[in-house]
């Protein structure tokens, strides 16, 4: 009878297992520095992910909060420019590479930090055909190591800021393990509500990830000349997500001005009905995360 | 993988490693630590990559990866990490 797989002990001296779970005991340790991981995701692009993890950011930061973040979206990172720290190039202390520090203090890490030019996109080095055999590997272990080997210090958040797609989401849940929570965003258009409620069932129901809830961004508009909301959109017959509603930010002309400046809405226009919810929202999410 | 010796259902053991050649293939010999029996694996470039990207070195390591190892060594700025030039040194163990 030839002896099975399970019945050979050991790895044939490879050491590959050990190795893994070196890494993963280097994860682990860093991760104890750090209170709570939230996920800020959507499963659908251009809905707001990225604006509003640099608002919660910057709100939590203000609450008097240790606050990291880390641009997850790998390919489409671009919080260096939100936090306004675009430019920085990493340097290396005892304790591991030191993230960016925005002028606000929020720690950043992010791939742009990497790239030799931020035009460029980002091209793993390997062999060019079946790239599918291994880049989602290589970016598994790329986030993996910016989570683990980055200096974050003692952190009370660390917000991720999560590129759309139902497998790099999966991808990302299980590198960084259970999350204190994630913050699910949409718009609130029929569209949305079916991508983003499929992300939902996808991180709550299928990979038991914790959710805080849902925020719906930019479905009113918020004129300040007149200073009124109003509806973007005619959202009166879509059905509703089976999540708890966190909130409704308004969309705000000079939001994008801010995003291009690198200064947080929240800070530049802190009596702003978007800036008063997103502070709402920050709250209550702190408040959820500690029960 | 594991290799068994099918004479001795004796599991293979890494014997070295070597033979990383420029287009990305490289070579490992098992032998049996039982008889003199011994074969050396060659893997294609995208076998060679999957290991690779694991960040991990064949046959183990007495350093600890240097921060970021992995990630660097993939966007090919590989100073101040022991990967040297070649884009598959890094998993090779050095000494
Ligand atoms: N509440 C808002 N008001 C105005 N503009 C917004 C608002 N939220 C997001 N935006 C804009 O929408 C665009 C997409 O946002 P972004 O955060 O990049 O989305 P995602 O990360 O989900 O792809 C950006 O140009 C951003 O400035
Ligand atoms: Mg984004
Ligand atoms: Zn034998």
């Amino acid at each position: 009878m030839t002896r099975k797989y399970k019945d050979l002990v050991g790895d044939g001296g490879s050491n590959i297992a050990g190795q893994v779970e070196a890494l993963t005991d280097r994860l682990s340790s860093r991760l104890r520095q750090i209170k709570r991981v939230i996920a800020v995701l959507s499963g659908k692009g251009g809905v707001g992910k990225s604006t509003l993890t640099a608002n919660f950011a910057a709100a939590w930061q203000r609450m008097g909060l240790n606050v990291g973040v880390l641009d997850a979206d790998l390919n489409g990172s671009c919080m260096a420019k939100l936090l306004g720290v675009r430019g920085y190039r990493i340097q290396e202390s005892e304790q591991g590479v030191e993230p960016a520090t925005s002028p606000h203090g929020i720690r950043l890490m992010s791939m742009d930090f990497f790239m030799p030019d931020e035009a460029q996109p980002l091209i793993w080095r390997g062999p060019q055909s079946h790239q599918h055999a291994w880049r989602g590997m290589v970016e598994a272990n790329a986030l993996r190591e910016m989570l683990s080997d980055t200096h974050w210090g003692r952190l009370d958040v660390l917000v991720l800021d999560l590129p759309p797609g139902g497998d790099r989401i999966t991808a990302v849940c299980d590198t960084v393990g259970p999350l204190s929570g994630a913050v699910v965003v949409g718009l609130g258009s029929e569209v949305s509500q079916l991508i983003v409620g499929k992300s939902i069932r996808l991180v709550r129901d299928h990979l038991g990830q914790e959710t805080f809830g849902l925020v719906t961004n930019m479905r009113q508009y918020y004129d300040p000349e007149t200073n009124r909301l109003l509806p973007l959109f005619d959202s009166g017959t879509v059905d509703p997500i089976d999540l708890e509603q966190l909130g409704d930010v308004p969309f705000d002309p000079r939001m994008v001005g801010c995003c291009d400046r690198g200064v947080p809405f929240v800070i530049a226009h802190p009596d702003a009905p978007a800036s008063i919810e997103i502070r709402r929202i920050a709250q209550l999410v702190i408040e959820r995360g500690q029960s | 993988m594991k290799f068994l010796c099918s004479e001795c259902q004796e599991a293979m053991k890494l014997d070295k490693t070597g033979g990383l050649e420029d287009d990305g293939t490289f070579s490992v010999r098992f032998a049996c630590p039982s008889c003199d029996w011994g074969f050396v694996m060659w893997t294609n470039p995208q076998e060679t990559q999957m290991v690779r990207s694991l960040g991990v070195k064949i046959g183990g390591s007495h350093v600890p990866p240097a921060p970021m190892e992995t990630l660097r060594a993939h966007l090919g700025t590989t100073e101040g990490t022991p990967s040297g030039k070649c884009p598959f040194s890094a998993m090779l163990p050095e000494d």
